[in-house]
């Protein structure tokens, strides 16, 4: 791949100053989506007509005088599990065939109100409930730097979207890792907010625990600018850096760094390094309940998504990729008991990881403990062992779903084969705006994704 | 009385009456992870002292 990536935040301001137009920018989307879509599969519907007309209309807005803010003329993509009106909102399901929104979600009316123009809705894994992006009714999303790869899900597709140039940034969803596993399989800067604090209405639920909706981009002033407007913010201004000298950092080892790629570990310790010769200070530290993470996770996103899904796997199960509708109904199996057991699990963990926060800037632990995976491999050799490819890439990420925390996945270099490796960090809830200007100090150290 | 193997055995039958073979190992590996959520400290019951509730729940 040879595109050269532009941040939004770069194509803003040549926007702004009449360098380029949107319209351009949109053109020059579309003839990647031309060149490289039929190979890598990442969009499901490409919005060529309404694109080209939003980028007219926010032009003459330029040429008038009329400014919205960062995001005015910059083209983005949507996972398709999210509402953009008039179009159809697939959830990569033949579930929802002939499904067409009515309205924009939320987000995507701020989004609009913003000057974003859409490009298209791309690809995911099934409803979102997977980590690699294969079992989706319109096929494999294939990683733009290697095709036998998956490029991470359940928002694969947005993730391959930006990487191959064929929009400035995305927005994804996260319920155990879905922006932050695609994000580090693609060297990317994913963000998955607090719990709560981007409305979801519009977007099609998986575990209403769990889920929160973020930007995949190329730049934490990206994410921060997309983080902005999602909160309702339509001009927001870019986080001012940390001082890396005056940062603390917890790196909780024990269970997370138990099963991990030698490499991912390097690149870990690295940047670990590097951050300590700028001053930052690491400190190990211990969450006690993370063997039961996995387990507080299933017996409640499961019967969370079996229930909003039991009507449909009664009416067209045959509808549902194979693998997705055997999980589904795993979890219609679940007892209530059990959910409420791990309701109370998940209290504990959350009162655990803020305990290992503890007055610190935040966690650090990579965001995924492999590379990106190989395309129809179900289970990964680690540490000795084979694992499920879904228990492995959820690992590091899941319990910042349980607890709510901020968490945001930037790249930190790359394996011998030139596969990216994420780094997590991880914030105090409700303090998202503090996490980004910590991750903005660290991206000053580690380098940027271009 | 642990009742999660007449669980899983009432679940299995379930998963063949409705023509599932492929969600019988899935189901099995569903009871481990039930297994160890049983197990885990917090778990309240009946039978505990009351005060034991603040210890873990915060």
């Amino acid at each position: 791949m040879s595109v050269e990536l532009r941040t939004v935040a770069d194509l803003g301001r040549r926007l702004k100053s009449k360098e380029i137009t949107a319209e351009a920018a949109t053109e020059g989307c579309l003839t990647r989506i031309t060149e490289r879509n039929r190979s890598l599969n990442a969009y499901i519907t490409v919005l060529v007509d309404e694109s080209l007309e939003q980028a007219r209309e926010l032009d003459q807005e330029i040429a008038s005088g009329h400014y919205r803010g960062p995001l005015h003329g910059v083209p983005i993509s949507l996972k398709d599990i999210i509402d953009l009106r008039h179009a159809p909102t697939t959830a990569a399901s033949r579930v929802r065939e002939g499904h067409i929104a009515r309205r924009d979600a939320t987000i995507v009316g701020r989004l609009r109100a913003a000057g974003a123009i859409f490009i298209g809705k791309t690809n995911l894994h099934e409803f979102a409930l997977g980590t690699t992006n294969e079992d989706s009714a319109y096929g494999p999303v294939l990683h733009p730097f290697d095709d036998t790869r998956s490029p991470g899900g359940s928002s694969g597709g947005s993730a391959a979207s930006v990487l191959a140039g064929m929009a400035y940034a995305t927005i994804g969803t996260d319920t155990g890792g879905s922006i932050r596993i695609p994000s580090a399989a693609c060297g990317l800067v994913g963000l998955k907010p607090t719990l709560g604090e981007i409305p979801l209405d519009g977007i099609v639920p998986l575990s209403e625990s769990f889920d929160h909706a973020g930007p995949l981009c190329l730049s934490v002033d990206d994410a921060a600018i997309l983080y902005g407007v999602l909160r309702g913010i339509p001009d927001p201004v870019v986080p001012t850096p940390r001082d890396v000298s005056g940062l603390r950092f917890g790196i909780p080892r024990p269970y997370f760094f138990d099963l991990m790629d030698p490499q991912v570990l390097t690149r870990f310790d690295e940047s670990c390094e590097r951050l300590k010769s700028a001053g930052a200070v690491l400190e190990d530290v211990v969450i006690a309940h993370t063997k039961e993470i996995a387990a507080i996770y299933v017996h409640i996103a499961l019967p969370e998504a079996a229930s909003y899904h039991a009507p449909t796997l009664e009416s067209q199960p045959h509808d549902y990729t194979e693998n997705v509708r055997l999980r589904l109904e795993m979890g219609r199996y679940i007892l209530a008991e059990d959910y409420v057991r791990a309701q109370r699990g998940r209290q504990l963990l959350t009162r655990e990881v803020r305990e290992a926060l503890g007055g610190r800037d935040g966690l650090l632990l990579p965001s995924m403990p492999v590379p990106a995976t190989r395309l129809g491999a179900p289970m990964v050799s680690i540490g000795g062992s084979e694992e499920p490819v879904r228990n492995i890439t959820l690992r590091l990420t899941q319990l910042f779903n349980i607890t709510g925390h901020p968490a945001i996945s930037l790249p930190c270099g790359k394996t011998d084969e030139g596969l990216p490796v994420g780094l997590q960090i991880v914030g105090t809830r409700n303090r998202t705006p503090e996490l980004l200007e910590v991750a903005a100090a660290v991206e000053g150290v580690l380098g940027r994704a271009c | 009385m642990d009742l999660l193997p007449s669980w899983l055995e009432r679940s299995l039958q379930d998963a063949d009456r409705r023509q599932l073979p492929a969600l019988i190992p899935l189901l099995e590996t569903l009871s481990r992870s039930t297994a160890l959520l049983r197990a885990a400290d917090w778990n309240l019951e009946a039978t505990d002292q009351a005060g034991r509730t603040s210890e873990h729940v915060g």
